[in-house]
């Protein structure tokens, strides 16, 4: 990956007014970034990274893809401590989609985001694209099956210019985000409900 | 699976005798039976009132009670709470107010999962313990696919779960919160 061209890899402009989505929990800030290196594509400080998705459907699906097991299945209760916050990009941003058929082309095999480890080679990029003045990456989400690409990580300086986004006031509630996006949400169940030992 | 084709007949005939019922007074209406509209959406909605398996059974179960729990352990009441209190097992609390226990936590001999202390003090603050217990049960990509408690059980690493618990949450609530303009 060392000798790939940034230049020849395919950008796509995320405008100014255009609508992103972020679920998180009800009691939590809309944005966030991460700079801890436990995301695909943290940079090191003062540089932060802010995930994002352009579905409200994808980012209620990253949140609980991980906890759905194989039927797709949520608590009531879990679902209700999540809402989807719609962010209004404030600024032009510069991405590259790293997951494009063009990508691979240009020479950029990434591994699979499995396993940790793996989110070594995917930072590494992030700090060489942030670098060549990209302002972040677009990515597909394991966690949606209509195979377009759902989400992006912008890059930022928290310490300057204007914040990247603006909240939007309408929010979608957990249940319903997690409904639309498909996944079963359960009601609380009471004994004569389970299988009981 | 007799006891399945049995009773599925059972409740067919059942339906159909209410159908002839709901026709026959269609007929002396002198409406036609294409006004109740299409006939796939009618019997999904017919088969919807049925109840399902939940899916916190095929996820989860069977579960314990405590009472079946200190049986199968030969452990006291107490014994149990403390495992509890201890973050080293989880109990769920049914809408009546039962603890139940997901089977799956436990070996062939009782054994429970290990690292679950640290697993728990990661979740607790985001996630109700029904999906703190999902999660250990759902393929991870961080793990290669494997599932949390299957890889802890098979004794892998024990750093990768907690990555991947910690970046979990990380998704949720970040490293560090921005204060952004509200439109």
């Amino acid at each position: 990956m060392t000798g790939l061209d940034l230049a020849s890899l395919p950008v796509r402009h995320l405008r100014k007014g255009t609508t992103v989505y972020r679920a998180h929990g009800e009691g939590a800030a809309p944005l966030v970034t991460a700079v801890r290196h436990r995301g695909p594509f943290d940079l090191s400080r003062p540089r932060v990274t802010a995930y994002l998705a352009t579905e409200a459907s994808a980012a209620i699906a990253e949140i609980l893809g991980p906890v759905a097991g194989r039927t797709r299945a949520v608590t009531e209760e879990q679902a209700r401590r999540f809402v989807v916050s719609s962010l209004i990009i404030r600024r032009p941003f510069k991405l590259a989609s790293v997951d494009h058929a063009k990508a691979r082309k240009a020479g950029l095999v990434l591994p699979e985001r499995k396993g940790l480890p793996a989110f070594a080679m995917t930072r590494s990029l992030a700090a060489r694209l942030d670098s060549a003045g990209f302002d972040g990456v677009f990515y597909t989400s394991s966690f949606v099956d209509h195979g377009r690409v759902t989400l992006m990580a912008l890059f930022d300086d928290p310490g300057c210019g204007k914040p990247m986004v603006e909240v939007a006031s309408d929010f979608v509630p957990g249940v319903e985000a997690a409904i639309e996006a498909g996944f079963e949400v359960t009601p609380a169940h009471t004994r004569a409900h389970l299988d009981i030992i | 699976m007799d006891q399945i084709s049995d009773y599925k007949k059972e409740l067919v005939d059942a339906i159909a005798e209410r159908l002839d019922s709901v026709f026959t007074n269609l007929e002396e209406s002198g409406r036609e039976p294409r006004n109740l509209g299409d006939i796939a959406i009618l019997a999904d909605r017919v088969v919807a009132g049925i109840p399902r398996t939940s899916p916190l059974n095929l996820e989860l179960g069977p579960f314990y009670t405590t009472a079946s729990l200190t049986k199968w352990l030969g452990v006291t009441r107490q014994y149990v709470h403390e495992l509890v209190r201890q973050r080293r097992i989880l109990s769920l609390t049914t809408a009546d107010r039962h603890k139940v226990y997901p089977s799956f936590q436990f070996g062939g001999k009782g054994a429970v999962l290990p690292h679950m202390p640290e697993l728990v003090t990661i979740f607790e603050k985001q996630l109700e313990p029904a999906t703190q217990a999902m999660w250990l049960v759902t393929p991870n990509q961080d793990l290669s696919g494997e599932t949390p408690a299957k890889w802890l059980r098979h004794g892998r690493p024990s750093k990768a779960v907690i990555a991947s618990a910690q970046k979990y949450v990380s998704k949720i609530d970040g490293d560090d919160p921005v204060v952004v303009v509200t439109a």
